[in-house]
């Protein structure tokens, strides 16, 4: 499963991705988990299975969805008690839904 | 505090969400940021002229002008870089061809710019328009350029080629007559009517550029970034989209100023100003915060304070924002807002009284607070004290609502064993 993150500069989104791959390899799952800045989402989108976009970007959840239903990638917004070290594991659960629902 | 977050959320959110969406807002945004990279280089040839230590700065004051030159060839040709990037993001908003849409915002700017013809020298652009004083010209003339296009391909009123001549082809085929237009309009306006666009335009926006300096127009800002943060919204990037272009005239003339060598600088409140000194550890200036949940008694708190401490020296503070949360807590959502508006009253009023230099550095914003404020001021130890200053301040400010909030998770944690 490959997970992309976006969030405004991509900077704190790497933080999530840490957490993320932490949990995932304590979970055995096969996760890629990747953050771009807003600018880098399109070029990156197409090698993903889902977007998910950072909550504090929530309010262009409109935009990068024009963007993804062009390439056919389902998105979500991560929650914000999701977002932060302590939140891979409901990450990987919301990817995993969001995939499941495609 | 609960009915203020909930009018945030409801109220606020939506009508700035969607200013920060509007395409043109977005166009400009995209293409200032694009620049950035060049001005904060092109902003360190300055401190390369005149370093902070004395016995330095005599050595490199031969060179000095030499080494400027790339600095008035980045950050002085600000708007010249800029408009290309709102032409190009703009265009490609309408789904106009973003490279044809940049091409014409860009010769639009320049046309406005009359060449001077120099004695020995033949016709010469002066550059002085081209810099951050030329900013809302360029944004207004990327508009321009990229709505005549629009106006045009809207009405089918361009050369089509047949299929088959290649895209690169038939691209500047199709951008004949949007050129056309906009090179008749501009010579009729700025050439025959000698109505000097730049300067019209400079004069508009000043009002907006002197409030943006001003107190009230510091504090407006501040309180907007942490009232949308509080509701889980990353406030930089909406205010910023709006606010960014002051920002950027103001930064510019600072620079200039520095240049020509002058002591005090004309303005207090470039995005350094609010990077540095008010936003210390991320908006809402919680690296304090940080700091005081790594001897927290709450287990929780502890391990995120540990995880957030290196981020937060970086001015990244969603691990805390959204892991705390502040994010619709009533409790910290208080100090989180309060904090910086105290720290930003007392900023202005120190750089107002020339207690400390004024910004006019663009430094990268992951540098850790003092250092990044002390690079800004051009080498002023004085503005990494008022850091310091600032971060203590912050921590009294927030520690009777952290540890309430303690209270409150020591209260949960205990209960949960």
């Amino acid at each position: 499963m490959k997970i992309l993150l976006v969030c405004s500069g991509g900077m704190s989104t790497s933080i999530v991705v840490k957490a993320v791959e932490k949990k995932a390899a304590e979970l055995k799952e096969d996760v890629y988990v990747e953050a771009v800045s807003t600018t880098q989402f399109e070029e990156k989108l197409k090698d993903f299975d889902v977007a998910l976009i950072a909550p504090q970007v929530r309010h262009r959840k409109q935009y990068f969805d024009e963007i993804a239903s062009k390439h056919h990638v389902p998105t979500g917004v991560i929650e914000p008690q999701a977002y932060g070290p302590f939140g891979g594991e409901k990450i990987i659960r919301q990817a995993k839904e969001i995939l499941k629902g495609v | 505090m609960e009915a203020i977050l909930k009018w945030v959320e409801e109220k606020l959110m939506p009508p700035m969400a969607k200013l920060a969406e509007q395409r043109h807002l977005r166009a400009v945004r995209d293409g200032i940021v694009a620049t950035l990279p060049l001005i904060i280089v092109g902003s360190f040839f300055l401190i390369v002229a005149s370093p902070p230590i004395p016995a330095l700065s005599a050595k490199v004051q031969p060179y000095a002008a030499q080494i400027l030159l790339l600095y008035r060839l980045s950050v002085g040709l600000m708007a010249l870089y800029a408009v290309h990037g709102i032409g190009y993001s703009l265009a490609k908003s309408y789904n106009l061809d973003p490279v044809t849409g940049g091409l014409l915002a860009l010769a639009s700017f320049i046309m406005i710019n009359l060449p001077q013809n120099i004695e020995n020298i033949g016709f010469v652009l002066p550059i002085s328009g081209l810099g951050g004083a030329g900013l809302f010209s360029a944004i207004i003339m990327a508009f321009f350029a990229v709505e005549v296009m629009r106006f045009l391909t809207e009405r089918k009123i361009t050369i089509k080629m047949p299929e088959g001549v290649p895209e690169s082809v038939a691209r500047s085929f199709e951008a004949l007559i949007p050129a056309a237009v906009i090179m008749v309009i501009i010579y009729i306006v700025r050439i025959a009517l000698n109505i000097n666009i730049q300067e019209v335009i400079m004069n508009l926006f000043k009002p907006l550029v002197t409030a943006g300096d001003s107190l009230v127009g510091v504090l407006v800002p501040v309180l907007l970034i942490t009232l949308l943060w509080s509701a889980g919204i990353h406030g930089v990037s909406v205010v910023g989209s709006i606010a960014r272009p002051i920002w950027m005239t103001l930064l510019d003339a600072n620079t200039q100023a520095a240049a020509a060598g002058s002591k005090i600088l004309p303005h207090i409140a470039p995005e350094p100003f609010f990077q540095w000194f008010i936003w210390i550890g991320g908006s809402g200036a919680t690296l304090c915060l940080v700091l005081l949940m790594l001897t927290s008694r709450s287990k929780y708190l502890r391990n995120l304070g540990r995880a957030s401490i290196l981020p937060g020296i970086c001015n990244i503070n969603e691990p805390v924002v959204f892991g705390t949360p502040i994010v619709l807590n009533p409790i910290l959502a208080i100090p989180f807002i309060l904090g910086p508006v105290v720290t930003a009253i007392l900023t202005y009023l120190a750089m107002a009284a020339n207690l400390v230099g004024r910004p006019y550095i663009l430094a990268p914003w992951t540098l850790p607070a003092p250092i990044g404020a002390y690079l800004a001021t051009g080498g002023d130890w004085r503005a990494a004290v008022l850091v310091l200053i600032n971060i203590a301040i912050t921590t009294l400010i927030y520690f009777p609502f952290f540890k309430l909030y303690e209270r409150k998770l020591l209260e949960e944690e205990s209960s949960d064993n």
